[in-house]
């Protein structure tokens, strides 16, 4: 659908008039700066010396810049290191199994001649409608699974979303029976039509929810205020999140150290863009594919 | 002795497909269900060293000692409120913006504005949290900072809780444009060009385009969309909440919702009674929200119906 947006609309609305043009752009800039710049501000604040921030506040342009924050973030980068490695191997681990549990189940219910299908989509969907609340999946993980300062609390109570799942069984009920049942003949098992058959031919698909697996693991912060209290094991977003009330979690390297002392205001904003320049050429590099989810998706993403 | 065997692979097949649905009816089993018998804490005076089953059964004690605690209406309204103005503003600034990103579908310029648009989507509530401090902190935000170059006086942002509906009806719009407007620019590429051909032959203008064509072709997509956000109302964006208000008790009163309460209650205070209490109840009026919105939807249009 995407694609035959992107090379249909050129040609078929060509003649858009000059006075129109002009007036969306001329409404679309301002809209733009304005989005980008919360962005541009953390960043250039983070160079803007403790001087200037203390006088001039946060301006788009710092009367005075230094890289005293990073040179101090950088002076024992251990800490920066472990919660990034931390919240890579969530990431990496949760999505490669979320996305298998996912699609193994979907390809389940989207066989519409398999007599528990419809069973089975009701068993998840009715997730939606209700949920037993914050409080019991709480007790659940901290009481019954014994799982604080687990990273098992941060990866697998999120495997499961719904909506993923709908949007990869949407996908997999458009393939047709015709070349299940072929496999079949040929004496494959289910699984190995699965593997086989279906998946490469889904790969749109999945490699969408497999995005939006990654981003939810990548930024969620609630599990890890729930269940982690070790820093050692803080994700990147919960030790910014501490960073917020507590300073000393930069490590203060005191004899070694004699520069000028970095504002505090400038370490933490330096902290942020350091969490977020990664995410900025990811999303680069996966944008695309994510318009595309979003129209596979339809209304129902998020 | 065909028909048996035939019958033999049926059962095989049935269950390889069993297996491989296990991983993820045991996950939905555990962190789904088992956590919805948590819902007889509501009725109980929990203690830690009796545990969730010896505890004492207290009827409706809980629910009353929140109605009547004056906090609940607060939450409530706050939650719906909130969520209310998200939604209208979040969907009424989309469909703007797609239809200018529309008109300029053509120029290349279209794909630049869509990707810094949607960029926010991807930055997490707590680097959001940051945004708004450095916008909002009073001794140096960026905000005072420019009130002061226009010589007004600055704003205790951070404690006057009278502006925070708006401040984050505009955090809202900001991280959630780029997301609806492609929604809604999918709608609008997808409609007829014979359309606006037909239009242009009868002499219409670019506005009769829009609000006779467009707007009125992704009206189905608009509603949709409303309807399922309508039926989550009852539920508030807690990562939002809590990483940019951070527990401020100044400025609790216009920004305090469910879900905040709940986790304060975890976490903080302890008080498990209410937040059983408080999460019975929302997800009471969730359910019976989401049903109701999902019976509109099926309504209108079978295919995007959940269930």
């Amino acid at each position: 659908m995407y694609e035959e947006w992107i090379t249909k609309m050129p040609s078929s609305r060509s003649q858009s008039g000059g006075a129109v043009t002009w007036i969306s752009i001329g409404v679309l800039v301002p809209i733009c700066i304005l989005s980008v710049l919360p962005i541009w501000i953390l960043i250039i604040s983070s160079v803007a010396s403790t001087e200037s921030l203390a006088s001039f506040g946060f301006q788009i342009f710092p009367s005075e810049f230094s890289w005293e924050a990073y040179r101090k973030i950088f002076a024992q980068p251990d800490f920066i290191v472990r919660s990034y490695s931390v919240s890579i191997a969530v990431t990496v681990a949760g999505t490669l199994a979320g996305v298998a549990a996912s699609a193994l189940f979907a390809y389940v219910i989207s066989r519409q001649n398999f007599g528990g299908s419809n069973f089975l989509s009701f068993f998840l969907f009715f997730t939606l409608l209700f949920n037993g609340g914050t409080l019991s999946s709480y007790l659940l993980i901290s009481n019954f699974l014994h799982w604080k300062n687990n990273l098992l609390s941060l990866i697998v109570p999120l495997l499961i979303s719904p909506f993923n799942v709908l949007l990869l069984r949407s996908y997999f009920r458009t393939i047709p029976l015709s070349l299940i049942e072929s496999a079949r003949i040929d004496g494959a098992s289910e699984f190995r039509t699965f593997r086989s058959i279906v998946l490469p031919l889904s790969m749109p698909a999945v490699l969408t929810v497999g995005l939006f697996t990654m981003l939810m693991y990548w930024n969620d912060m609630t599990q890890a205020l729930l269940y982690i209290d070790q820093q050692y094991l803080y994700p990147l977003q919960y030790l910014l999140y501490k960073l917020t009330f507590n300073q000393s979690i930069i490590p203060q390297s005191g004899e070694q150290y004699t520069g000028t002392i970095a504002s505090p205001l400038a370490l933490r904003m330096g902290m942020a863009t350091i969490a977020l320049i990664p995410i900025f050429f990811s999303f680069l590099a996966v944008q695309k594919h994510f318009v595309r989810g979003i129209m596979l998706g339809g209304i129902k993403g998020d | 002795m065909k028909p048996r065997k035939t019958r033999n692979r049926q059962t095989t097949y049935q269950l390889q497909l069993w297996l491989m649905a296990l991983p993820c009816i045991l996950l939905v089993f555990l962190f789904n269900y088992v956590p919805m018998g948590g819902i007889i804490l509501a009725f109980k005076d929990y203690s830690f060293s009796d545990g969730i089953f010896n505890s004492a059964w207290i009827g409706f004690d809980n629910f009353k000692f929140f109605f009547q605690s004056g906090v609940a209406w607060t939450l409530i309204y706050n939650t719906v409120f909130l969520n209310f103005l998200f939604i209208v503003s979040v969907t009424f600034f989309s469909i703007l913006v797609a239809l200018f990103l529309n008109e300029i579908f053509k120029w290349r310029i279209a794909k630049l504005f869509q990707s810094v648009l949607f960029f926010p989507h991807f930055i997490s509530w707590i680097i959001v949290g940051y945004f708004s401090y450095s916008f909002l902190n009073a001794d140096n935000g960026f905000l005072n900072v420019v009130l002061g170059y226009w010589g007004l006086a600055p704003v205790n942002w951070y404690a006057s809780p009278e502006y925070w509906p708006l401040i984050m009806t505009v955090i809202s719009i900001w991280k959630g444009l780029g997301y609806f407007s492609i929604i809604y620019l999918a709608g609008m590429v997808s409609i007829n060009p014979e359309l606006y051909e037909a239009a242009r032959l009868d002499g219409g203008t670019k506005l009769d385009e829009m609000f006779r064509i467009t707007l009125p072709m992704i009206t189905p997509l608009i509603y949709i969309n409303l309807f399922f956000a309508l039926g989550r109302i009852f539920y508030a964006n807690f990562d939002f909440f809590n990483n940019v208000v951070k527990n401020n008790g100044l400025i609790m009163s216009t920004t305090d919702v469910i879900d905040t309460y709940v986790m304060r209650s975890i976490l903080v205070t302890g008080d498990f009674n209410m937040a059983a209490a408080v999460g019975l109840f929302q997800g009471v009026c969730g359910f019976i929200l989401i049903v109701g919105s999902n019976w509109l939807v099926r309504r209108m249009d079978n295919e995007n119906a959940l269930f």
